[in-house]
């Protein structure tokens, strides 16, 4: 089928398929697929609204068994610069993130051999104690599986005993490519191979939760493997209709053992628009201006998305690889309307929470991005102690701390 | 919200006719950022068919150099470029005229509002650089041009590289700015590129990616007398010069051709803006200085 068949099929707002979408991919001009996404934005949100939510990034530890090789964030087991957080750093960026009219935690972090699954319980517990509505938006699919694997639960026990202690929702980390080829050169098929990252996320709809869906490309991948993951993804919203959005980004090679380089913007342009192409299920696109800066980040709202993504604080994994870009609530803001449209906070389920919170109240400006540790900082809490480490590092670290 | 009609528009211009102010302001009022896109990116084409071009630059700050000081140009420049505060005219002369003695390269210098302050009068300044081998002036700033000044040029035998625009201004300011330079370079044909986006920016408020590439788009439009529209490697980094690419731009201007590879030979600079200009489906081609084609 032509191009201009497949645009056209587009257009009459009828599902195109694997072929049709790699036909697009390759032989449509940036132009054709921008228009496309554009059209289709503006029929699926025709108030010109362009949401965004005030969250905060937290990585709770950075120690990770499963190595991936593209990214640049993780610290083996025993290594100095491992860290997990305490909990009364936890409540502090809470408290911060509150201060400046967030509502959320975005909290992910390593596989971490020596955090049981108590200690993720007790975690949530403890935050939803302290701040009863706060939402936790946590813990990627590959995370819940090793918990599971870790303390010998299958994943649907994992799931429920984490509800139960408090989790709202799942971030869609961890997905990168859904496809297993793509997982074993990527080193990141032990961590969950493509079913199980999609089981984890069937198994968490089916009790209730919205998650989220991303994609990293543009490390190892080839175009055909792009289309595969977004129509295993669009599957899978056919079935459980649980996904509110999609997110892609870049792979960032900086100080990875994959290294490479990144795919430029116009790649990004078209890989977003194609994905509002073919996720015709999918409501919501953010914009991942956290990868592609401000700039290339407001252009996307022309190639089909139609939310700015957080307001983040503080982010670590994407800055550990290259990538420091920051807009605070004012910066997002200004870009949203600039591009014609009007902005709105959001929750995590995209509900409308209202207009921006500096029209409010005074919001100090933020232009850097904080980090997981202070300086100076202890690395491992103390309060680990009350938990048993599987690993010898862990149990001599504990051994180490004072009580 | 300004209703365009686009297609009205690209057959227009595919006929050679100029859009009328009335056209070019409902353009810039439109929220249809890709049509405009789509309309700049076709002048580009009919400009310059599938080719975009770039050039390496080797910068020569004259800022209290020796007089005696060594030249050394490397190869893989396409153009020699002075900048800097020399301590008098002589100076800034001796310095083109040393290194025009030792390559063929084309040479440009200095910001055109700079070399009127240098004292004495611009036609003077601008014949004594001339005379020792300077071929273009480097820049000019669209706020802080005049006639007089690409007349100046004009007259010295020289040519202006490019114009920038200064400081952010509103699309129907920068639309008035663009039409007067189009007026300027209909009566002097001195001017060889424009790089539309501007050079000051605040940091706290930087210009958004909707601004700047309605600008590049308007200018690629506005100027039809002037054959390049750049974007500003050092200055704009990857993912702003190649945006302006998608939105009629044809021109990388200023990568260095200096580079220590820190990060290997497939993150070099050089590689980069090839992958960008590839990316943005451009036909690669390496310039120098006179826009001619550079053979490896």
């Amino acid at each position: 089928m032509t191009v201009d068949a497949i645009a056209a099929k587009v257009t009459r707002g009828e599902r195109i398929d694997a072929d049709e979408a790699l036909t697009l991919y390759r032989e449509a001009s940036t132009w054709q697929l921008g228009r496309l996404a554009d059209g289709i934005r503006a029929r699926r949100h025709p108030e010109r609204l362009v949401t965004y939510i005030i969250d905060r990034n937290v990585n709770y530890t950075n120690v990770c068994v499963a190595r991936c090789n593209f990214c640049a964030f993780y610290r083996t087991v025993g290594s100095p610069d491992g860290y997990v957080l305490s909990r009364e750093e936890l409540f502090a960026k809470i408290d911060e993130t509150i201060s400046v009219g967030g509502s959320q935690l975005l909290l992910q972090g390593g596989h971490n051999p020596d955090l049981p699954l108590a200690w993720y319980e007790d975690l949530f517990r403890a935050v939803k104690g302290a701040y009863p509505t706060f939402r936790l938006h946590a813990l990627s699919p590959p995370e819940i599986l090793h918990i599971s694997r870790m303390s010998k639960l299958p994943v649907p026990e994992v799931v429920s005993r984490l509800i139960a202690a408090g989790l709202d929702s799942v971030p869609g980390g961890g997905a990168e490519i859904l496809v297993d080829r793509v997982r074993k050169l990527l080193n990141c098929y032990g961590k969950a191979t493509a079913d199980e990252w999609l089981g984890v996320m069937r198994e968490v709809h089916l009790q209730g939760l919205r998650t989220t869906a991303t994609m990293m490309y543009g490390s190892v991948e080839t175009p055909e493997e792009r289309i595969e993951h977004m129509m295993r993804l669009r599957a899978l919203q056919d079935e459980t209709h649980g996904f509110t959005a999609f997110i892609t980004w870049s792979y960032q090679p900086d100080h990875t053992e994959l290294a490479g380089v990144e795919l430029t913007g116009v790649e990004y342009l078209r890989t977003l628009a194609l994905s509002r192409i073919v996720l015709d299920n999918f409501d919501n696109l953010q914009a991942s201006w956290v990868t592609q800066g401000g700039k290339v980040g407001q252009l996307s709202l022309a190639f089909g998305a139609n939310d700015m993504g957080s307001v983040m604080i503080e982010e670590n994994v994407v800055r550990a690889a290259g990538a420091s870009f920051c807009m605070d609530e004012v910066e997002i803001v200004r870009n949203i309307e600039n591009a014609g449209f009007t902005p709105m906070r959001r929750t995590m389920h995209y509900d409308l929470v209202g207009p921006p919170v500096f029209l409010e109240r005074a919001v100090p400006r933020r232009l850097s991005l904080d980090v997981a540790k202070r300086d100076g900082a202890d690395l491992m809490p103390a309060e680990l102690a009350a938990y048993e480490a599987r690993t010898r590092a862990g149990r001599e670290q504990r051994a180490q701390s004072p009580s | 919200m300004v209703a365009v009609d686009f297609d009205q528009l690209t057959e227009a211009l595919a006929a050679g006719t100029a859009l009328s102010g009335t056209q070019l302001r409902a353009l810039a009022h439109s929220r249809d950022l890709i049509g405009l896109g789509m309309l700049a990116a076709d002048v580009r084409t009919r400009l310059h068919g599938g080719r975009g071009t770039f050039v390496r630059i080797e910068t020569i700050d004259v800022t209290g150099r020796p007089e005696d000081a060594a030249v050394e140009v490397p190869a893989e420049a396409g153009e020699v470029r002075f900048m800097g505060t020399p301590v008098s005219l002589e100076a800034a002369v001796a310095a083109v005229r040393a290194v025009r003695a030792t390559t063929a390269v084309p040479l440009s210098g200095w910001a055109l509002d700079a070399l009127v302050h240098w004292g004495g009068s611009l036609a003077a300044t601008l014949g004594a650089l001339r005379a020792a081998g300077l071929d273009a002036v480097a820049t000019a700033r669209l706020d802080r041009l005049d006639l007089e000044q690409l007349r100046a040029v004009a007259d010295a035998g020289l040519v202006l590289q490019t114009v920038t625009v200064g400081v952010p201004s509103d699309d129907d300011v920068l639309l008035d700015q663009l039409e007067q330079l189009r007026a300027w370079q209909a009566a002097t044909g001195v001017v060889r590129a424009c790089a539309p986006l501007p050079v000051e920016v605040s940091a706290e408020q930087p210009t958004t990616g909707y601004d700047d590439m309605r600008h590049v788009a308007l200018a690629r439009l506005v100027l039809d007398n002037v054959t390049h529209v750049q974007a500003h490697w050092t200055r704009m980094g990857a993912k702003l010069s190649q945006s302006c690419l998608l939105f009629g731009a044809n021109d990388i201007d200023a990568v260095p051709a200096r580079d220590a590879m820190p990060h290997g030979p497939r993150r070099a600079i050089l590689e980069e803006v090839r992958r960008n200009l590839q990316a943005a489906s451009l036909d690669v081609v390496e310039r120098d200085g006179a826009f001619a084609e550079r053979r490896a």
